[in-house]
């Protein structure tokens, strides 16, 4: 008799080890939860070679130290059954691994390999097999191990794998990513309720700064709202919440003030807050000229010469060049403009327009068909995307994107409003179709 | 033609988009005039929702059991008996100076000494100064009945009335309201449901619809002077009155029968009272008097069911309609019914409860033990238990607990409960999702 189990895993978000560690010990908790016998063969699928080495490396590793003799079999899922009985392994376990939607996830099953002599020319199966069904938030490393399409193929099909970067504390305002300590590398700056945030492209913290004991604004808005760039190793934010902004540096590690500021420059877009509301002034510069734009201003990005406008009354605008003139409606809560496939021109990377979701669109859409509805006032959400994918949880307020890997083609990172408060930040990077 | 485009954009629907949209008038229909302005007396859910928008206290309990800081900037203990509340700065009031860390700390102290009986709640507290509250002995649910609609200061709110309408107070500290005013159309019930159907109002206050049971806590309970009632009355009581028959027939809704001192989502686990053996009628009719709230149109119903059930056990009742705050200053009468918007925390339940019984002099000797238990869950076990021992000994006997019915149209976003069950208004937005 054969009993199959089905289990189901997810780590908790307190184990901050890599992903692949966390689900390759899931994998072998739920295979040892039947009695396997030694030596135990492994076999894992997975997109691509270097996930599926390092998975099974991993598992391989665990079962180690859980004294079960592991091997790793160069085979399919379906040769790999004969091949364990052929080298005498006892035990198989077999595990497909996905990396999708910022989840590394791993199905499959363990049984046993011995064959009742008894039972003739049919290698009839006997004792306790148990199904695998496991599934992680997918880090940046996983990410890598997934990704097999390099900068400098454009125009094969767009696939985004998304990972989860950095957990945060709050929910993040704003993000900005740029080189702020002058090393050639990006780093990353969350502007959250509560302090400012700075952390490397691999999503590791480098400085925090305590917003708190700064000054509130006499008019707050209700949610954290603002703004935050890099700009020639200076860091500049606005929040909504407090009386000022300011212009810091990062000095030994911690984020140092060095001016006060009341406007902040996007990309080429010079913007102020409007006291209380979440949005920015309709009175803007744009490379130091005054623009007067049709509405309050939610974000702005500007890549290859286009720039992007989000308005608070739900509509937005690409130009060329020109204040913007004819605009989209059912603007995303948050858009940029990235390019995503080296081709130097950029994509336009949106979310959804709706407010309740616990699990964000993200979509990437060709800036050719957003502007052509934009002439038409259309709504954007009808415009046919390349690709469309999800966040795993949260709702997706704030938006950056630059070359964080320096492989020629842009990165987005995604600041995502959890339920509980909290936020994270997740990485959308192209991968194989 | 750029006129055309930019007169197109402008005319674009202010409702759409993603984000919490700021802008236009909250038009909310109460089933029930709200008569109180003192956070003290409003304490009908009603009165209570309403009289919050203007006056607010020093935080918000939420559902999950987390503290909200509003005019404080934090909450914290320094020792078990020491609360840290320093008060925020610049709580602007549309009348006279802002609220200042002295007048905070006087009207703390007022309350306490005052003869509301939600000085109950702070009965733990000794000394009240600009930026710290002393504690006789330590209470940790002292932040939550903090966090209690009656012990508003008056004078900040989310928002300021003026000519019938509330306008959006720009200065609050968490932020000012998404809506730019809020109207209030007090009606019936069935002029509020065809307003909601029609599309006048976006929010209806008071229907009885299927409501948060969690939130069944504004309590009524009928007060007996023991002595002029005579030592049977609570036999009587529960031999003449069917509980439930009062909530099917005579309560608003959604109602439930309580027939234990605290209301039904704090008495979950707590064992029944005893039946009472059923006494003989008087053989002398015993003529008593019940005070009721004129105000409230089920009390006068259920006033009056007594009347007629408590009559065949010898009782004769005049009924005595008095105003909320005659009702509350101790009626010269033998019966008296009595509402409290109860605190969703078991130990303050019973506080409340001593109180209303007479017992104001025995809370110290009551909730001091309570307060040496630290784990939330084992110290709302002793309060039931002290709530079951003290059921027999109060003159109080429960009758039921309601809780606000709210029927909102699609077009209302982001409508939020805190832990009273009542709704955050200020955090609603008009648009669709």
């Amino acid at each position: 008799m054969t009993l199959i189990l089905f289990l189901l895993f997810s780590a908790g978000p307190a184990d901050a080890s890599p992903s692949v560690d966390r689900l390759a010990r899931a994998v072998v908790d739920q295979a040892t939860r039947i009695p396997l016998e030694a030596p135990v063969a492994i076999q894992v699928d997975a997109p691509t070679p270097a996930l599926g080495r390092a998975v099974a490396s991993l598992i391989s590793a665990e079962l180690s130290r859980r004294r079960l003799s592991p091997v790793v079999l160069d085979a399919n899922a379906v040769t790999a059954e004969r091949l364990a009985r052929e080298k005498d392994l006892r035990s198989l376990l077999r595990v497909s691994v996905t990396a999708e939607n910022a989840r590394l996830a791993a199905r499959g099953d363990v049984l046993p390999t011995w064959v009742n002599f008894w039972a003739g020319a049919a290698p009839t199966r006997s004792g306790p097999a148990a199904a695998i069904a496991a599934s992680v938030d997918a880090d940046v490393q996983a990410m890598t191990l997934a990704a097999t399409v390099a900068a400098g193929s454009p125009s094969a099909p767009l696939k985004l794998g998304l990972g989860v970067l950095a957990k945060l504390p709050g929910v993040p305002a704003a993000i900005a990513v740029g080189d702020l300590d002058g090393d050639k590398r990006p780093e990353i700056a969350v502007l959250m309720d509560d302090e400012l945030l700075v952390l490397s492209s691999e999503g590791k913290p480098i400085a925090r700064y305590d917003l708190r004991s700064l000054a509130v604004a006499l008019r707050p808005t209700r949610e954290p709202f603002g703004a935050v760039s890099i700009l020639t190793g200076r860091l500049t934010y606005v929040s909504g919440r407090r009386a000022h902004g300011e212009t810091l540096t990062l000095q030994g590690g911690s984020l140092k003030p060095v001016a006060v500021s009341d406007d902040v420059t996007l990309d080429a877009i010079t913007v102020r807050l409007v006291p209380g509301l979440n949005a920015f002034a309709a009175e803007a510069s744009w490379f130091g000229k005054p623009l007067s734009l049709p509405a309050l201003l939610t974000t702005t990005s500007t890549r290859a010469g286009l720039s992007l406008f989000l308005f608070a009354n739900g509509s937005g605008s690409i130009t060329r060049g020109t204040p913007p003139a004819a605009a989209f409606t059912s603007a995303p809560s948050a858009a940029v403009l990235a390019d995503l496939d080296g081709d130097q021109s950029p994509e336009l990377v949106t979310t959804s327009s709706r407010f309740f979701v616990d699990g964000d669109d993200v979509r990437v859409v060709p800036v050719a068909a957003a502007e052509a509805i934009a002439a038409r006032s259309g709504s954007l959400a009808d415009a046919t995307p390349v690709f469309s994918g999800a966040t795993p949880r949260g709702r997706v307020l704030a938006i950056a994107a630059a070359d964080l890997d320096g492989d020629g083609t842009e990165e987005v990172v995604l600041g995502a409003w959890l339920a509980d408060g909290t936020g994270e930040l997740l990485l959308a990077r192209r991968v194989a179709p | 033609m750029r006129v055309v485009i930019l007169a197109l954009l402008l005319a674009l629907p202010c409702l759409a988009g993603s984000r919490a949209r700021y802008g236009g008038t909250l038009k909310v229909a109460a089933t029930a005039r709200a008569t109180e302005t003192d956070p003290l007396l409003a304490d009908t859910p009603i009165e209570a929702t309403l009289v919050s928008l203007l006056n607010r206290p020093l935080c918000r309990a939420e559902k999950n059991g987390a503290i909200t800081p509003l005019l404080v900037t934090e909450l914290s203990r320094t020792t078990p008996t020491t609360v840290k509340a320093p008060l925020r700065s610049g709580l602007a009031r549309p009348n006279g100076p802002g609220l200042a860390p002295a007048e905070l700390a006087a009207h703390l102290t007022k309350l306490s000494g005052g003869s509301s009986p939600y000085r109950a709640l702070l009965s733990p507290l000794k000394v009240a100064t600009a930026n710290e509250l002393t504690l006789a002995f330590p209470f940790p649910d002292f932040e939550r009945a903090l966090c209690h609609p009656a012990l508003a200061p008056q004078g900040v709110g989310p928002y300021r009335f003026a000519a019938q309408t509330f306008t959006a107070n720009v200065f609050f500290p968490e932020g000012r309201p998404f809506t730019d005013a809020l109207t209030v159309t007090s009606t019936d019930a069935r002029t509020a449901e065809r307003l909601l159907q029609q599309r006048k109002v976006h929010l209806a206050l008071g229907l009885g619809t299927a409501a948060d049971e969690s939130a069944l806590l504004f309590a009524t309970f009928l007060a007996f002077n023991p002595v002029k009632v005579g030592p049977d009355f609570r036999a009587a009581f529960e031999a003449a009155i069917e509980r439930s028959d009062l909530v099917r027939f005579f309560v608003l809704l959604p109602a439930a029968a309580m027939g234990q001192l605290l209301p039904p989502p704090l008495s979950a686990g707590m064992t029944e009272p005893a039946k009472l053996p059923r006494p003989s009628p008087l053989a002398t009719p015993r003529e008593l008097t019940l005070a009721y709230d004129a105000a409230l149109p089920d009390h006068r119903a259920v006033a009056e069911r007594l009347q007629v059930k408590l009559h065949a056990s010898g009782y004769r009742i005049a009924l005595k309609p008095l105003t909320r705050a005659a009702l509350r200053a101790k009626p010269d009468a033998e019966l008296a019914l009595q509402s409290l918007m109860i605190p969703p925390v078991p130990a303050l339940a019973v506080a409340l409860a001593l109180e209303l019984g007479g017992r104001h002099d025995q809370l110290a000797a009551q909730l001091a033990p309570l307060g040496l238990i630290s784990d939330d869950k084992a110290r709302a076990h002793a309060a039931q238990v002290l709530a079951e021992k003290l059921w027999p000994e109060l003159p109080l006997i429960p009758l039921y607990a309601q809780a606000l019915g709210i029927q909102a149209a699609k077009d209302v976003q982001n409508l939020k409960t805190d832990a009273q069950g009542l709704p955050l208004l200020d955090a609603v937005f008009l648009g669709q999702d």
